[in-house]
């Protein structure tokens, strides 16, 4: 086999080609990572399945949690401040009080209910024969004429105390006999949604937490398991990025795959729950369906895990650099 | 082409270094490499190459031949003097810089260092992927650096199934694939059979006649008989060979090269012949 000789450099003859390896830099590092990761098939596997197992309640989180709020948001109906009137009031008195006080700016709408839309709202309510029965006793309707008053700011609970201070003005206001506020009901409501909100992010953040740690455990570990290979590329002329890109790719892997699979089971969960969580949520009026991830959710999902599984890659072998080195020094 | 000026080289037990031993628990640090008493493993060493010699560095067990080759490399710093590389100073390059020059060095390594879980193909491709170069290029170069060694047929093969032989070959490929100026060679038949030795010899042989510079550490005595060198003697971490051959660098030595105060070695010629040729 012949040599030649140019500039003190060594001219290899060229040959015949060879089979296909799509061997650019990137593409080198990718497709080291993906044997490393099928060479690893149960490790690979496992790791998968503990870390997509924990994205799970978290990717179910972030897909009920906009819905949750959108349903108690919707069902909510205004607070509203029911007012009885003295019985002594007539219908045309009742009327009139209602039309002064719709003129207020605190106050967005009044209805005027009579003592007869009372009673027969009464006479077709679910106790009806009960309340005929007490009715035909008493011979005359005792019931009052009720405004249903709409606080300006419908169901925005900040406005609460402007809704306490309404409802002492309408106390004082001759005519009426009693004010009912409808709101402390509303209060308890919200206050169980923020507590779901906040118990949803803590889980959810705990849980990625966690996941991450374990995708940068596995990094790590994988790291310091290909040290001497790292040594000689690093003696090979390879740099730090070269070094790490495998790594850094088995961290986005990881990240996407269990963020696939997280979709998954969150899909086979929620396809289980929907059924009954739907029942549950019409038995009290509510018309909550069960989101299932769709394309867009899970392309999200995966892209941010991706990226994460990169950034934690980074942390995770942040120290093995260090090492590489020693081993190169004591090679 | 290759100049160590006044060169010394003392480790000290830093993190770094106590870190290191911690990582290759299982290989006892080498004589004369760490000295936490500050004893150097490299003491004055100045020398210098010429583009295309063909020379060994000889000496003990901890002589110090090892570091000498790793500084060369760019894998190590020196602790004082100067180090120069076809007008590289690479006591003063930074890392990201030096991986570059390393490039133009080919390194074999008495373990052959190769990648257990690749085949032969992809072992010798590394230097060319991580010098980005183009695929049939690649394809090209390793098919015909295989085939120079003697294991076109091996090249799908997994280096364990290989001889021990066979294995340095694959590590020789690998290291002339990019086409180096310098072949840096760690006792490359530490592990083989004289026969083999000479075989894995006469391979450099072959480079060092296309106009690649051989240096060759080791000390296996029976390499030195047969063939035309130079040859450096180091012993205790001291340049220990021929004599003092003042201000015989040939011009080798780059002009911003610090003048040194210190005698002035060069390789000696053995033989003085001309380089084999096969």
């Amino acid at each position: 086999m012949s040599t030649e000789q140019t500039s003190g450099r060594l001219l290899l003859p060229r040959a015949a080609s060879r089979h296909g390896i799509w061997f650019t830099r990137r593409g080198y590092a990718l497709y080291q990572t993906c044997a490393r990761l099928l060479r690893r098939r149960i490790a690979t596997l496992l790791t998968l399945l503990v870390m997509s197992l924990s994205l799970t309640l978290p990717v179910m989180l972030y897909l009920i949690l906009p819905e949750l709020t959108r349903v108690t948001t919707s069902s909510t109906r205004a607070p509203g401040i029911v007012a009885y009137l003295d019985t002594a009031l007539t219908d045309l008195q009742g009327v009139e009080l209602a039309e002064r006080l719709a003129r207020r700016a605190d106050i967005d709408a009044v209805d005027y209910i009579s003592k007869a839309d009372a009673l027969d709202s009464m006479r077709h309510g679910p106790d009806a024969d009960h309340v005929n029965q007490t009715l035909n006793i008493l011979g005359e309707n005792p019931l009052p004429g009720a405004l249903l008053i709409e606080p300006a700011g419908g169901s925005d609970l900040s406005g609460g105390e402007e809704h306490k201070r309404l409802a002492g003005v309408l106390r004082e206001t001759r005519g009426v006999h009693a004010v009912e506020l409808d709101i402390e009901w509303l209060e308890r409501l919200t206050a169980i949604r923020q507590l779901l909100k906040s118990a949803g992010w803590l889980f959810f953040s705990v849980l990625i937490v966690a996941s991450l740690m374990v995708l940068s455990n596995t990094v790590r570990l994988e790291s310091l398991r290909h040290t001497r290979e790292s040594s000689v590329v690093h003696m090979l002329g390879g740099s730090r990025s070269f070094r790490r890109r495998p790594f850094l790719y088995l961290g986005a892997l990881l990240g996407a795959l269990s963020g696939l699979l997280a979709c998954l089971f969150a899909w086979i969960l929620m396809s289980v729950l929907g059924i009954p969580v739907t029942a549950l949520a019409n038995s009290y009026a509510a018309d909550f369906l069960m989101p299932l991830p769709g394309w867009l959710d899970v392309a999200k999902i995966v892209m941010v895990l991706a990226v994460l599984g990169t950034v934690t890659a980074i942390l995770g072998i942040a120290t093995t650099t260090d090492q590489t080195r020693a081993n190169v020094l004591n090679s | 082409m290759i100049c160590f000026d006044n060169v010394s080289k003392i480790y000290s037990a830093s993190p770094g270094a106590v870190s290191g031993a911690i990582v290759s628990a299982k290989k006892p640090l080498r004589r004369g490499k760490v000295a936490s008493s500050g004893k150097p493993a490299l003491s004055n060493i100045s020398f210098s190459l010429q583009q295309g010699s063909f020379n060994f560095i000889t000496g003990h067990s901890g002589a110090g031949k090892s570091t000498l080759l790793r500084l060369l490399a760019g894998l190590e710093r020196p602790s004082s003097g100067e180090i120069y590389f076809e007008n590289n100073a690479l006591h003063l390059l930074k890392d990201s810089r030096l991986t570059g020059i390393r490039e133009n060095m080919g390194i074999v390594f008495q373990d052959n260092q190769l990648l257990y879980d690749r085949s032969v193909f992809d072992n010798v491709a590394l230097p060319l992927i991580i010098s980005r170069r183009r695929k049939r290029e690649i394809i090209d170069r390793v098919t015909a650096a295989l085939k120079r060694v003697g294991l076109a047929d091996r090249a799908d093969a997994m280096p364990e199934v290989l001889s021990g032989g066979e294995q340095q070959r694959v590590g020789i490929a690998r290291a002339v694939v990019n086409r180096p100026r310098v072949l840096l060679a760690d006792e490359p038949t530490g592990n083989l059979d004289p026969g083999m030795s000479h075989d894995i010899l006469r391979l450099f042989r072959h480079f060092n006649a296309a106009g690649v510079t051989v240096i060759i550490a080791t000390h296996d005595l029976t390499l030195l008989e047969t063939r035309h060198h130079n040859r450096l003697v180091l012993k205790n971490g001291q340049l220990h060979s021929g004599g003092p051959v003042p201000d015989q660098t040939n011009g080798q030595r780059p002009a911003n090269a610090a003048a040194s105060t210190t005698t002035q070695w060069v390789a000696e010629p053995v033989n003085g012949a001309p380089d084999y040729v096969d």
